[in-house]
């Protein structure tokens, strides 16, 4: 299903290319354990929809020799309800998939687990010359809430577990085609 | 492509729910619970252990947890990468008791991660009233499984089985020797453990985080 998803949106849209940056924040139980950290991402936008991919390290909070590598990649859907010339406000809402790999020393435990993403972004986008126009360079600020679902009581169909990540970033895109 | 798109979302929700490792779920959480007032309580071969966290404390100017089992007094020393019980072994001669092993031996590297492993070694020879006395004390551990435990106090998700072996040689004589497993359950502690083929079971506990 998800590459018929991503084939569909290639063959349709413009092509935008997305950098940005900014902390990933644990929260619920992890944040007992782990830091906030710097979270770097880079994506693709097809008009409204975004295929995404961010890296973080987490920190141990108290032992150093162990930490959290994230490894994410989304589809999202970003809906302008307010859109300006220049500038516009979006809310988000999409699907993840996620690595985590905990290690300490030679030691290591890793899982694959789905989440969701819903927050807001704000994009603000420059004018200027011939090429600024070709470009399209933009300023984003984004805020997601990423949560991370580990299981499911299938007896309750309820989550049993979840685990959510604050994302605050800022960023850039340019349309590449 | 909208329609296509929340179907993909649902299907995407299905099938993370199968997801039954809680690796962050473990990270996140704390497997030695040890604060004052937390207590358990062990179905151990047909009598009760009662273990408690009596207070925060200081033994041989060292900070410490102060732990009653079954009223017995225990002494440990949690810090952030570790866990240490204090020993302390006598041998008696002529009536009195003479120290031949005191320190705090490591039994838990934190945080607990499968596949980790960790040994220590305490050696020493001591002399008294004329008598040598050669004593090794080795503690081994290693974190060999994730599970779900089932006891009397219920079921626990996402323990940690550790083996375990320890043994005291005292002039190369076996004195001591214990092998077999721990269970250790997110924010609870220990739930089961099998030593030298013998069960103990948590039964009751109380504990705060």
């Amino acid at each position: 299903m998800l590459f018929p998803t991503i084939a569909l949106i290639f063959v349709i849209n413009s092509l935008e290319l997305e950098l940005k940056y900014g902390p990933n924040i644990p929260m619920s139980n992890l944040n007992r354990n782990y830091q906030t950290t710097s979270a770097i991402s880079s994506a693709l936008n097809f008009n409204n929809f975004q295929l995404a991919y961010g890296f973080a390290k987490l920190p141990n909070k108290i032992n150093r020799q162990e930490y959290i590598n994230w490894h994410e990649i989304a589809l999202v859907y970003h809906y302008p309800f307010i859109k300006k010339e220049r500038n516009s406000m979006l809310a988000s809402f999409g699907a993840n998939y996620n690595y985590f790999l905990r290690r300490m020393l030679s030691v290591e435990e890793k899982t694959y687990a789905f989440g969701i993403k819903y927050g807001l972004g704000y994009k603000q986008k420059f004018t200027g010359g011939d090429f600024v126009d070709k470009i399209r360079p933009a300023l984003l600020a984004r805020v997601y809430l990423n949560q991370v679902i580990q299981a499911r009581d299938w007896n309750y169909n309820q989550i049993m577990t979840s685990e959510f990540f604050l994302l605050l970033s800022l960023g850039i895109s340019f349309q590449i085609l | 492509m909208k329609k296509s798109y929340f179907f993909f979302i649902i299907l995407t929700l299905t099938i993370s729910c199968n997801n039954s490792d809680w690796l962050l779920y473990r990270a996140g959480s704390d497997y030695f619970p040890l604060k004052t007032g937390n207590w358990w309580q062990y179905s151990q071969y047909g009598q009760i252990e009662q273990v408690e966290v009596k207070a925060e404390t200081v033994v041989y100017g060292t900070e410490c947890i102060h732990l009653l089992r079954n009223y017995a007094d225990e002494f440990w020393k949690k810090t952030d990468n570790e866990i240490r019980k204090l020993y302390i072994r006598t041998v008696n001669i002529g009536g009195t008791d003479f120290e031949i092993e005191k320190n705090w031996l490591l039994q838990y590297r934190l945080p607990l991660v499968l596949g980790a492993q960790w040994a220590e070694i305490f050696t020493d020879t001591v002399l008294v009233m004329g008598d040598t006395f050669r004593i090794s004390h080795t503690v081994r551990r290693m974190v060999s499984e994730i599970c779900d435990v089932n006891v009397l106090a219920g079921t626990f998700q996402q323990c940690y089985r550790l083996d375990y072996l320890e043994q005291v040689k005292i002039n190369d004589s076996l004195v001591e020797d214990y092998a077999g497993y721990e269970w250790y359950a997110p924010q609870v502690g220990l739930v089961k453990k099998v030593i030298n083929n013998r069960e103990t079971l948590l039964m009751d506990y109380s504990v705060k985080q």
